[in-house]
């Protein structure tokens, strides 16, 4: 379980995370949205320790990180997948761990199987490996100290599309079995699958968040018509809240009927009417992490 | 700041018991000798510490060909060397970005520092070992080709040979966890010590108190017998080189975001 309560970070004037709140329960994976930048990894950072934060607090299992006894024994870690001794072999990151953990080395072999890296692969040095190998025995580093919670910074960077459906069973299957998993991404594709709750954040805020359901259900319905302006003007007017999408269609709150009534009032011609589904859960996010950048700009 | 819990807190904390330091200090030996630069750097010493015996043993005047003297010329360019794994023992941590996983299996940035500490404080046991092997070896080479061949060494000379490469080998850990970078704090160990000499030699004003602070203070290790004097000296030498840095290296790791 991971709770992250009123997180803030701050460098001088520049805010990175703005009192950002949520919680990550066992059974469950969440996956942790948001464009590049948007505070995701210094969010990770600070959940781990690593990074002191300028305000809240943050723990996991109902501890802080650093007051966990063994950490790698309770939670597994994978921020960064290059940052790995590129002098040392696959096997001997691995096994140093398990070191630490007080580990044998038959759980070295049974994650490097379980990772699909060949021992041939292992007797390699890491500034060897490619991206999608390294994302790979990074992951099985995670997973050394079988830990009940997982967190991991856009693991998915560098796997091909086998390897991210691999991933997806793993971390589904970690999750079923009672485990917490927090994942991010930049890519609402790569997690939608996966995650059963999502955390949008986006300029250091949270933008949205909740279960897939609840955030399918509220991002309304996506229509579209001959004039936007007459369209947005008609919306306006009903009193329903809409969002301009980059093709030219609204996301609006509220249902099919709202919509069609205030589109007839405004003689508005319509050309799409429909609700929002995992495209609009698309929208969604875009437009969320696209307001957010955009009042930045204008902050700045 | 509201200090309102959010939610309840429901999971028990794991218990499990915190690593040994032991236990770390042994995986920080480890990880001196299981990279490509560790296993060159430690190599080299060796074959650079037998070069140096075998031109001795042919090349030295007989009448000083001792184990004694095989000893103290062997250590000599071990302790020139193995600092530099010291110092890549802390550097290599950020040069490479390793800090992110070991801080993340141990977050006591405190207890990391002291096995690695203590982690170069047991590789001076098996360096000066090293030496003292090669040394042997030396002076039988040397004896059957007609050298000196005694084996007399005082008990002063070892414990003051080991004595030397620890301050050596724990200036270069202390270099390394204050500078955090491995092409810096190589410089700044060699240079440093180096600029601090020149100054004393052209500046005869300050020849005198450098001698406090200089680490040319450290040659007299390799005496038979030191003053009272000269072993402040070595203090207060090692205080400067090794306390302050290590000092000042462990508050900016313990401030230190990892990324």
């Amino acid at each position: 379980m991971i709770a992250v309560e009123h997180l803030s970070k701050r460098y001088g004037s520049h805010v990175a995370v703005d009192d950002v709140s949520f919680r990550c329960e066992p059974g469950t994976v969440t996956g942790f949205l948001g464009p590049n930048g948007a505070g995701k990894s210094t969010t990770m950072r600070m959940i781990c320790g690593l990074t002191p934060p300028s305000s809240g607090t943050t723990t996991v299992n109902g501890v802080r990180y650093r007051d966990l006894p063994d950490p790698g024994r309770a939670v597994g870690v994978l921020l960064d997948a290059s940052a790995m001794h590129s002098g040392r072999t696959g096997r001997e990151t691995l096994a140093l761990s398990a070191q630490v953990l007080g580990l044998d080395r038959r759980r070295v072999d049974q994650l490097l199987q379980l990772v699909d890296l060949s021992p041939a692969a292992a007797k390699r040095r890491v500034g060897n490996y490619s991206l999608g190998m390294r994302q790979r025995l990074g992951i099985a580093h995670s997973l050394l100290g079988d830990p009940s919670v997982l967190i991991l910074d856009e693991p998915a960077n560098g796997l091909d599309p086998e390897g991210i459906f691999w991933m997806r069973g793993l971390l589904r299957d970690f999750a079923d079995r009672g485990g917490t998993v927090l994942l991010s991404s930049h890519l609402l594709h790569e997690v939608e699958a996966v995650a059963d709750r999502l955390v949008v954040i986006a300029g250091g805020k949270i933008a949205a968040q909740g279960t897939k359901a609840e955030l399918l259900t509220a991002s309304g319905m996506v229509v579209k018509a001959l004039d936007d302006g007459a369209l947005q003007k008609a919306l306006a007017n009903a009193g329903l809240a809409s969002t301009r999408s980059p093709d030219g269609s609204f996301l609006v709150d509220g249902d099919a009927e709202a919509v069609g009534k205030a589109a007839a009032a405004g003689q508005v011609v319509l050309l799409e009417l429909r609700p929002a589904d995992g495209g609009g859960l698309e929208q969604l996010f875009l437009s969320l992490t696209a307001d957010k950048s955009e009042a930045q700009e204008v902050a700045a | 700041m509201s200090t309102t819990t959010l939610y309840a807190e429901t999971a028990a904390p794991v218990r499990t018991r915190r690593v040994p330091l032991r236990r770390l200090m042994v995986i920080e030996l480890r990880k001196m000798a299981d990279t490509r630069a560790g296993i060159a750097l430690l190599s080299l010493t060796m074959v650079i510490a037998l070069i140096m015996m075998f031109v001795l043993a042919f090349a030295a005047k007989q009448e000083e060909q001792t184990f004694d003297y095989f000893f103290r010329n062997t250590l000599a360019p071990i302790g020139v060397l193995v600092p530099v794994v010291g110092i890549l023992a802390a550097t290599s941590e950020w040069s490479q970005r390793t800090a992110l996983s070991t801080f993340t299996l141990v977050p006591q940035r405190g207890r990391i520092a002291a096995a690695k500490t203590g982690a170069i404080v047991l590789l001076a046991i098996p360096v000066t070992a090293f030496s003292l092997a090669t040394s042997a070896l030396g002076n039988a080479i040397a004896a059957a080709r007609g050298g000196n061949g005694s084996w007399d060494i005082t008990a002063a000379v070892l414990g003051q040979g080991l004595l030397n490469q620890l301050i050596g080998i724990l200036m270069g850990l202390a270099f390394g966890l204050v500078l955090m970078s491995s092409p810096l704090a190589i410089v700044s160990y060699y240079m440093l010590p180096a600029v601090l000499q020149i100054l004393g030699g052209t500046i005869s004003a300050i020849t005198k108190p450098l001698k406090w602070i200089d680490t040319s203070a450290l040659n007299s290790l390799a005496n038979d017998h030191l003053s009272n004097t000269e072993w402040a000296q070595v203090g207060t030498t090692a205080a400067l080189w090794v306390g302050l840095p290590l000092a000042v290296g462990l508050v900016r790791l313990a401030g230190r975001e990892i990324k």
